[in-house]
């Protein structure tokens, strides 16, 4: 390839990149989920009084809701917050960023593992476009900070080595170690991709004393984690997302009469189980990412479907683009997923995005053997090109319309909406009662406190005065508890904001507004006398 | 014998694929003897389908009327027939059809069939190709296809790739294999 040519694929794959990653951000998903709205307002706490949501000073692990979130995202996305205010820029930007950044440097690795500029370019241009990337990095997601670490991570490392930088081996154990400090994922993750890397490269590693060093500051830099894990065993995230704390397992394992063989079979069938779900085409290439209701059939893949055959013969063809590094991209290959499969629940992308990129290689080398094949065979490149196009822009109309569309209660809609139209009336008022309810017949139950204080930019020393009963929150203004209209007495200068599915049965209270979701369907009222 | 049979002209192999066709085409039940089209034996029984496309085309505000179309028509038959077939070849339906063991010797048998004659290689994959499309045509899985087109195909398949296999990983896990097919 020409200087020009590969010029002009960077530039093309780098504004593919920024514009699927920035374009739309505060409106697609359609509003800050559970998870993001929590790491977002412990950023904003955590600026203005160095403590989280539940009054824990600089914590390395955040309490959360009960699902104790790994520090370092809350930590990178504090001065953003600071910088650019209370909104979805500030909370979603770093992780766009990151994953932007995290294609070029698959690219670089590529080209460091290869030496091949073709498949580098193709790497990135398959991530660029994978709709699993593109979703994650899109939200406010640990697992995509941490992503960006561990690749960074292995590039330094295969780039030190290869250019004897020693400044570079260093970072890449920093860099795998802050991965560990991002998700929970990488706990299991990173220890078994360094085993893999030192089995695999043990001569290279044993020659250089760096090494040594590299592997000491790993450690070093994980001690304070460690000690905080320790120390805070019972309640930590490994502990409550292990596959042993799946009700079915932990009652077969309860079982008396069975001995620890059959004990043992059964968890190895039941892990064996979930890697069969996480690595199950179907899953990768039609209708993993879940953007659409499960029975609807225009469901997306993690990957454009066209590019499945790509996987399969690229599969084949590792050794021939990675003769050096063959045993450790099938290695990298197989134990992505194993973590993810030794945790309990349903299939879950973000615990799984690490496979993101060496399922991205191995499609980027099933892409270069076809491209290779057909030659000059310019019509059936041309086809094949098309093809992919077409379903790109297919995957484009149903995440940017018809996701947020159709999911904005997935999403909690409507807090953020609630939050700006009291943000200015908010004096007028001298309570503020939300029922913490919503959806069709008040099925879920979401965290108003995290979005009215967020996006209302409340002091947050007012939230960690709250009081807290089993079903209610007080702080501020605000109560936050299920309103019963059997029981309730309105009050004049009380504001009552109510999912639609708990409208009053009172007609002295008087509706303010309505929110409705993305598809035009009522979601919240407001009332007062 | 086998490879004798493989060494007659093209056109047995192509009067093979079309008995494959047929068979496959009666063994889903797809069609009742003698020509009796079972509609609700396949996926355009799924209402579902036809919902979406209609929803989906109303939504697409985005798109004037007679363009959508163009993006949501029935073409997601074709769409769903893949992510059925695909969803099939699961590490699980595999370990169930032929334990996970036996995918090595498979696989090992896959790329030595690679190696064989055109004729050979058109059978196999042929043989192979409508009877997953038939799989993933019908709602469910038919099991009569399996058991009677893509068995023995495996099962020769299986025996090109033992001969390579080193015997100590193979039985490693074939132990294991048979271990998590035990049921208590």
């Amino acid at each position: 390839m020409t200087k020009h040519k590969i010029t002009a694929v960077v530039v093309l794959i780098t504004v593919l990149t920024l514009v699927t990653r920035l374009v739309r951000l505060d409106l697609v998903p359609p509003h800050l989920s559970n998870d993001e709205i929590s790491i977002a307002y412990d950023a904003y706490s955590i600026t203005r009084t160095l403590r989280d949501e539940h009054n824990h000073f600089l914590p390395l692990s955040f309490q959360s809701h009960g699902t104790y979130k790994a520090p370092l995202t809350i930590y990178l996305t504090s001065p953003l917050v600071f910088f650019l205010g209370n909104n979805d820029y500030s909370a979603r930007l770093l992780s766009a960023i990151l994953g932007g950044l995290t294609v070029m440097i698959l690219g670089l690795l590529i080209y460091e593992l290869s030496h091949n500029c073709l498949l580098a370019l193709i790497s990135s241009l398959v991530l660029s476009i994978a709709p699993w990337h593109i979703y994650s990095s899109r939200m406010l997601l640990e697992s995509n900070i941490a992503l960006f670490f561990v690749v960074l991570g292995i590039y330094l490392l295969f780039y030190g080595y290869h250019q004897q930088k020693n400044l570079a081996i260093i970072g890449s154990y920093f860099s795998l170690a802050l991965s560990i400090y991002a998700y929970h994922t990488e706990w299991g993750f990173v220890p078994l991709l360094i085993l893999v890397l030192w089995f695999f490269y043990r001569h290279d590693f044993a020659k250089k004393p760096i090494s040594y060093l590299g592997a000491s500051l790993f450690l070093l830099t994980l001690l304070p984690l460690l000690i905080d894990f320790l120390h805070n065993l019972s309640w930590s995230r490994a502990g409550t997302e292990i596959i042993f704390k799946d009700p079915y397992v932990a009652q077969y394992l309860a079982n008396q009469s069975l001995n620890i063989l059959q004990k043992g079979l059964f968890v190895v069938n039941f892990i064996l189980g979930n890697y069969s779900k996480y690595t199950d085409l179907g899953y990768m290439f039609f209708n993993g990412l879940n953007l659409l209701p499960q029975e609807d059939p225009f469901q997306v893949g993690l990957f454009l479907a066209p590019l499945l055959p790509c996987f399969i013969i690229g599969f084949f063809h590792i050794k021939k683009y990675f003769p050096e590094h063959t045993k450790f991209i099938y290695s990298w290959v197989i134990i992505s997923p194993l973590v993810p499969a030794l945790t309990w629940g349903n299939v879950n992308n973000v615990r799984n995005l690490i496979s993101v990129i060496p399922y991205s290689i191995i499609i980027a080398v099933g892409a270069l053997v076809i491209w290779s094949f057909l030659r000059n065979n310019l019509f059936l490149k041309a086809g094949a090109v098309c093809l992919i196009v077409v379903f790109f822009v297919y995957f484009l109309a149903i995440y940017y319309y018809h996701f947020p569309y159709e999911n904005g209660v997935n999403y909690q809609y409507g807090y953020k909406q609630i939050a700006q139209y009291i943000k200015p009336i908010y004096s007028q008022f001298d309570k503020i009662v939300v029922d913490p309810r919503f959806g069709d017949y008040n099925m879920y139950s979401g965290v108003p406190h995290l979005y009215l204080s967020y996006y209302t930019n409340l002091d947050p020393h007012l939230l960690l005065k709250r009081r807290e009963t089993p079903n209610s929150l007080f702080f501020d203004k605000y109560e936050m508890r299920p309103i019963n209209w059997n029981w309730e007495i309105p009050k004049p200068s009380y504001l009552y904001i109510v999912p639609v599915s708990n409208l009053p049965t009172s007609e002295k209270l008087k509706k303010l507004t309505e929110i409705n979701l993305p598809n035009h369907k009522p979601a919240f009222a407001l009332f007062t006398l | 014998m086998i490879k004798i049979f493989f060494c007659y002209r093209r056109w047995i192999v192509g009067i093979g694929l079309l008995s494959i066709f047929l068979a496959d085409l009666y063994l889903s039940k797809v069609i009742l003897w003698p020509f009796q089209f079972q509609i609700e034996t396949t996926i355009f029984a799924n209402k579902h389908i036809e919902e979406a496309i209609l929803q989906h085309q109303q939504d697409a505000l985005y798109l004037p009327f007679r363009l959508r179309p163009f993006l949501f028509n029935s073409l997601i038959y074709l769409y769903y027939l893949l992510t059925h077939l695909v969803s099939f070849l699961s590490i699980s339906n595999i370990q169930q059809m032929v334990l996970l063991a036996n995918l090595y010797p498979l696989s090992l048998g896959f790329s030595r069939l690679l190696k064989h004659s055109l004729s050979e290689k058109l059978f196999i994959m042929g043989s192979l190709g409508i009877t997953f499309f038939w799989i993933g045509f019908s709602r469910a899985i038919p099991e009569a296809s399996f058991l009677v087109i893509v068995s023995p195909i495996f099962i020769y398949l299986l025996l090109l790739g033992l001969g390579r296999i080193n015997l100590k990983i193979y039985l490693t896990l074939l132990t294991l294999s048979l271990l998590l097919r035990l049921k208590f």
